[in-house]
C-alpha cells in the first residue's frame, strides 16, 4: 500500500528526508494553492499536510475522495473546515507542543526587552546617540507576575519567571490546587490577578470567554504601571483600550507578538507608541520549532495512515461514515450540555455522571462522553481540547467521570442525561434531538424544559408569581434586547421557576444587575454557546 | 560631631532620605563638577559620594584636607585616583552586589533579544513591513552556555539559564570545584569552553589576563554560529576582530552593552553590522538598582564616618 501525501508549504528539510526514506510513501510539495486549485489537486491523495497559508474548505473535502488525514503543522486550525472533515470521516490533527519552548522563550524575550527598553536603546545607538538616562529599566526580581492560562506554555513561563526571583500567581479555572502547589504558584481568581500583578502574561486560548479579556473594565482593576505581554492570541486584548491605557500611563508598557488582524495594519495606533514592543508573530518561529513541527506532523500523519495511532486528532475518527452521520448531531448537543454545565456550575466540577438511553445513542457512550467533556473543558482550558485528549485532561484535573443508570430524568426516545457535582452542589441536565437534528434541552434539575441551546442565553431562577414573564420581558425590551425564545419550567404552581431565554444580542452587566433586582428573580446567569 | 558630605551626582530620593534623617550628617548635592571645581569645593567635606560622571584626581585629594572617605555608588572606580586617596589615608569604597541582579537580567535580555532578532524585527514592523521568514530565531533550550568568569553576576546568569534548560560551562581559574558543584556548572579550561559553547557570555573582571580575551585566535576556536553577549567590560573584546568574524558569519550574532570607548564613537564599525545588538551601558540601569546602590553607598559612608568600619573598601590601609 503506497500512501500519497500532498504538502502545501515548506516543511523542514529533516521532515522531507523522513518522508523520502519511507518505502510506502510518495509525496509532492505544491505551494501557493488557492482552495479551488487545492480542490483540483486533492483527489489522488491519501493525506494533506498544511501550515497556515492554505485554506481547506468544504469544497476541498468534497473533492477529496481518497483523503483520510489532514495534518496541520502548527496549532491554530482556523484555516481548516473541521466540520466538513468530520462529516467525511477525515481526521484532522495538529501538533501542539512542538512550538511550546519557542513561544515560552519568546515570551521571556518580550518581557525582558520591555523592561530594559531594548529595541529603543538599540535604535538610539544605531543613530549615533549615547542616551543612558532615558532608558533606565525595571527589574523582574521580586516582582509579581500574573499568568493567565497555565497550560503547556504558561507553566514553562512560570518556571523561568521563578528563576528570576518572581512571585507567580495564576488565573486558570481548571488548574487544580494540587498542580498549583507542585508548581509553587498561587492560584487566584481573575480580579485578584489583575490587582496584584506587576506583570501580566497571557497564555489562554482565544474563546468566547477569553475574548477581549484585557478590556477597559479589567484594565481599571490593574495596578498602576503594570506591564503586559501577549504572545498568545490578539483577540485576548481590546486594542483600543490598551492604547488608551498606554497613553495615560496606567499601563507602563506592553510587548505584543499577536494582533487582532495580522499582518498588523500600517496605520495601527500601536505603531505610534514608544512604550510598546511589537514583533510580527514570531513566537513559534525558531529553527528548532520548525524542525520539530515538521517531523511531528509527518510522524502523526504516517501513524494515522497506517492505522497505528491518532494522536492530536481534533475530530472523532468514526470509521463508519453512516454512523458518524447519525451520531454527529448527538455529539454536537452533548458538547452543548458540557458547556452549559461548565458555565452554570457554582464551582469547579469534580464529578460527572452520564446516562444514555435510546437506540441511536446507546452504543456510543464513549464518543458522547468525550463530547460532553470537550464541551465542559473547552470554555476555559488553554490547550485545544479534542476527542483524544479530553478524557486525559479531565483526569489530570481531578474530574471523575463515570457511566451511570437511573438518573432522575424524563423519558424520551433518545436522551443524554448528565449530572455534574462540585464541592457543595450538583446539577443535572438532559438533552435530546427532535427530528434527528434539532437539539433540545429538556430538563435541568427538577424542571422540565423545551429549549434549543444556542447562542447567548439567560438562565433565570425565579419565583412563580403572576407577571414574572412580563417583568423580565419588559425589562429586556426596555434595554432593546430582543428575546428569541422564552422557555419556562416550574416545580409547582406559585413555586420556583427555571427559565431559559435565548436572546439576539449580548446582555451587558448593567442589564444583568437590573434583572437581579426584580422581585421575582432569585438569580440570573448568562451562558454563551457556539 | 556633624559630618559634611558632598554628593556629586544624582542619587535616588529614597537614599537621600537616610541622610536627611541622620542627626549627625548634613549634605550638599552639586552636579556637573570638573576636577578643578571639585577641588575648590572639597576642603570642608568629610566624605565624597560619586557615581561615574565626576573624575576624582590627585588634585582633588590634595585639596581635600578633611576628607576621610569616598563612596562610589556603583562598581567601576576608573574615575577615582585610588593611589592618591591611599597616600592620604582616604578610604575608597564601592557597592558591588547592588547592581548584580540588574546586570544578570540585562544579560538575559540581550541573549534572548539576540536569539529572536528582537530589535531588528520591531524596527522592520515600524517601517510598515510584516516580515516573518527573515526573523526565524534560535532557542536556548538544551544549548550550551559558556561563561567566562563567574562571580556574583555570572552565577545569577547561570541559574537563570539553567531554568531555560541550558547546560552551563564555566571558565574561571578562581572558582572552586565546590562552588561549581553547588551551582551545578561544569568547570572547564578556556579551549574546551570555546569549542563547546553555543552561547558565550562574559562576566570577568578586566585584568591583564582577561584583556581582549575575545580575539581572532580565541574566536577561531569557537563553534561556527556561536552567539556572544558582553555586559561586563568593553576591553574584554578586540572589537575589530569581532566585527570581522560577525561579517564572515563565523559568529552568528553579538549583543554588547559595553565598549572599549564609551560613549561609543559615531564611526565605530560595530554600528554598521546587522546582527550586532547594542545598548548604551544599561546593565546596571534599573530603578531598583539605582535605589539600592544609593542606599548602600550612603549606609557605607555613614557607618565608616561613625567608626563602625568601612565596608567594601578597595584600599584599606595595612
Amino acid at each position: 500500500m503506497t500512501y500519497k501525501i500532498l504538502i502545501t508549504d515548506d516543511l523542514s528539510p529533516q521532515s522531507l528526508i523522513k518522508l523520502e526514506e519511507m518505502d510506502d510513501v510518495t509525496f509532492d510539495v505544491v505551494r501557493g494553492l488557492t482552495p479551488e486549485a487545492l480542490a483540483k489537486q486533492i483527489p489522488e491523495y491519501d493525506a494533506l499536510i498544511v501550515y497556515s497559508t492554505v485554506t481547506v474548505t468544504e469544497a476541498v473535502f468534497a473533492a477529496a475522495n481518497k483523503l483520510k488525514v489532514v495534518g496541520r503543522a502548527g496549532v491554530g486550525i482556523d484555516n481548516i473546515d473541521i466540520k466538513a472533515a468530520s462529516m467525511r470521516g477525515v481526521i484532522v490533527m495538529n501538533t501542539p507542543g512542538a512550538n511550546t519552548i519557542a513561544t515560552t522563550e519568546h515570551t521571556m524575550a518580550l518581557m525582558l526587552a520591555m523592561c530594559r527598553h531594548l529595541p529603543q536603546a538599540h535604535t538610539s545607538m544605531k543613530t549615533g546617540e549615547w542616551n543612558r538616562k532615558v532608558f533606565v529599566g525595571r527589574q523582574l526580581y521580586r516582582k509579581t507576575i500574573g499568568i493567565v492560562g497555565m497550560g503547556r506554555i504558561g507553566t514553562r513561563v512560570a518556571r523561568r519567571c521563578q528563576a528570576f526571583g518572581m512571585e507567580v500567581i495564576a488565573y486558570d479555572p481548571y488548574l487544580s490546587d494540587d498542580v498549583a502547589h507542585k508548581l509553587k504558584i498561587k492560584p487566584v481568581d481573575l480580579n485578584d490577578l489583575l490587582s496584584q500583578a506587576d506583570f501580566i502574561s497571557l497564555h489562554a486560548a482565544h474563546t468566547e470567554q477569553t475574548a477581549n479579556l484585557i478590556n477597559r473594565e479589567n484594565i481599571a482593576k490593574m495596578k498602576d504601571g503594570v506591564r503586559i505581554v501577549n504572545a498568545a492570541r490578539g483577540g485576548l486584548i481590546d486594542t483600543d483600550a490598551l492604547v488608551e491605557a498606554l497613553k495615560s500611563g496606567k499601563i507602563a508598557g506592553a510587548a505584543l507578538d499577536v494582533f487582532i488582524e495580522e499582518p498588523l495594519a500600517k496605520d495601527s495606533p500601536l505603531l505610534e507608541l514608544d512604550n510598546v514592543i511589537l514583533t510580527p508573530h514570531l513566537a513559534a518561529s525558531t529553527i528548532e520549532a520548525q524542525r520539530d513541527v515538521g517531523t511531528q506532523v509527518v510522524d502523526q500523519v504516517l501513524d494515522a495512515l497506517r492505522g497505528k495511532d491518532f494522536r492530536n486528532a481534533l475530530n472523532m475518527p468514526i470509521g463508519d461514515v453512516d454512523v458518524l452521520k447519525t451520531l454527529q448531531p448527538y455529539l454536537s448537543v452533548a458538547e452543548k450540555v458540557g458547556s452549559l454545565h461548565a458555565q452554570l456550575a457554582d464551582a469547579a466540577i469534580n464529578r460527572i455522571e452520564i446516562e444514555i438511553k435510546g437506540r441511536e445513542v446507546r452504543d456510543h457512550i464513549k464518543p458522547i462522553t468525550v463530547a460532553i467533556l470537550k464541551g465542559l473543558l473547552s470554555p476555559v482550558l488553554v490547550e485545544t481540547i479534542n476527542y483524544i485528549n479530553a478524557p486525559l485532561l479531565a483526569r489530570k484535573r481531578g474530574i471523575a467521570v463515570s457511566e451511570t443508570q437511573g438518573l432522575p430524568t424524563i423519558e424520551y426516545p433518545n436522551i443524554i442525561s448528565c449530572r455534574v457535582a462540585w464541592d457543595g452542589g450538583e446539577q443535572t441536565m438532559a438533552v435530546t434531538l427532535f427530528n434527528e437534528d434539532e437539539p433540545r434541552l429538556v430538563q435541568m434539575d427538577k424542571y422540565r424544559l423545551d429549549v434549543r441551546p444556542d447562542g447567548v442565553m439567560l438562565v433565570i431562577g425565579g419565583i412563580d408569581i403572576p407577571g414574572f414573564i412580563g417583568h423580565v420581558g419588559t425589562l429586556l425590551g426596555k434595554h432593546n434586547i430582543n428575546i428569541a425564545a422564552f422557555r419556562n419550567g416550574r416545580d409547582k404552581p406559585l413555586g420556583n421557576t427555571l427559565s431559559f431565554l435565548r436572546v439576539d444580542a449580548d446582555v451587558p452587566d448593567s442589564v444583568m444587575d437590573a434583572l437581579r433586582s426584580l422581585d421575582s428573580v432569585v438569580w440570573v446567569k448568562k451562558v454563551i454557546l457556539d | 560631631m556633624t559630618y559634611k558630605i558632598l554628593i556629586t551626582d544624582n542619587l535616588s530620593p529614597q537614599s537621600l532620605v537616610i541622610l536627611e534623617e541622620a542627626d549627625d550628617a548634613i549634605f550638599d548635592v552639586v552636579t556637573g563638577l570638573t576636577p578643578e571645581t571639585l577641588a575648590e569645593r572639597i576642603p570642608e567635606y568629610d566624605a565624597l559620594i560619586v557615581r561615574s560622571s565626576v573624575t576624582v584626581t590627585e588634585e582633588v585629594f590634595a585639596a581635600a584636607s578633611k576628607l576621610k572617605a569616598v563612596g562610589r555608588a556603583g562598581v567601576g572606580v576608573d574615575n577615582i585616583d585610588i593611589d592618591a586617596a591611599s597616600k592620604r589615608g582616604v578610604i575608597v569604597m564601592n557597592t558591588p552586589g547592588a547592581n548584580s541582579i540588574a546586570t544578570a537580567e540585562h544579560t538575559l535580555a540581550l541573549m534572548l533579544a539576540l536569539c529572536r532578532h528582537l530589535p531588528q524585527a520591531y524596527t522592520t514592523l515600524q517601517a510598515g513591513k510584516w516580515d516573518r521568514k527573515v526573523y526565524v530565531g534560535r532557542q536556548l533550550y538544551r544549548k550550551t552556555l559558556g561563561l567566562i568568569g563567574m562571580g556574583r553576576i555570572g552565577s545569577q546568569v547561570a541559574s537563570r539559564c539553567q531554568a531555560f534548560e541550558m547546560d552551563v560551562l564555566v571558565y574561571d581559574p578562581y572558582l572552586s570545584d565546590e562552588i561549581a558543584q553547588k551551582l551545578n556548572v561544569k568547570l572547564v579550561d578556556l579551549d574546551e569552553l570555546l569549542g563547546q559553547a553555543d552561547f558565550i557570555s562574559l562576566h570577568a573582571a578586566y585584568t591583564e589576563e582577561t584583556a581582549k580575551i575575545i580575539n581572532h585566535e580565541t574566536i577561531a576556536k569557537m563553534k561556527d554560529g556561536v552567539r556572544i553577549v558582553n555586559a561586563a567590560r568593553g576591553a574584554l573584546i578586540d572589537e575589530a576582530a569581532l566585527v570581522n568574524e560577525v561579517k564572515s558569519g563565523k559568529i552568528a550574532g553579538v549583543a554588547l552593552d559595553v565598549f572599549v570607548d564609551e560613549p561609543l564613537p559615531k564611526d565605530s564599525p560595530l554600528l554598521g553590522v546587522d546582527n550586532i545588538i547594542l545598548t548604551p551601558h544599561l546593565a546596571a540601569s534599573t530603578l531598583e538598582a539605582q535605589e539600592f546602590v544609593g542606599i548602600q553607598v550612603i549606609e557605607q559612608v555613614l557607618d565608616g564616618l561613625r567608626g563602625q568600619g568601612f565596608r567594601n573598601a578597595l584600599n584599606m590601609p595595612a
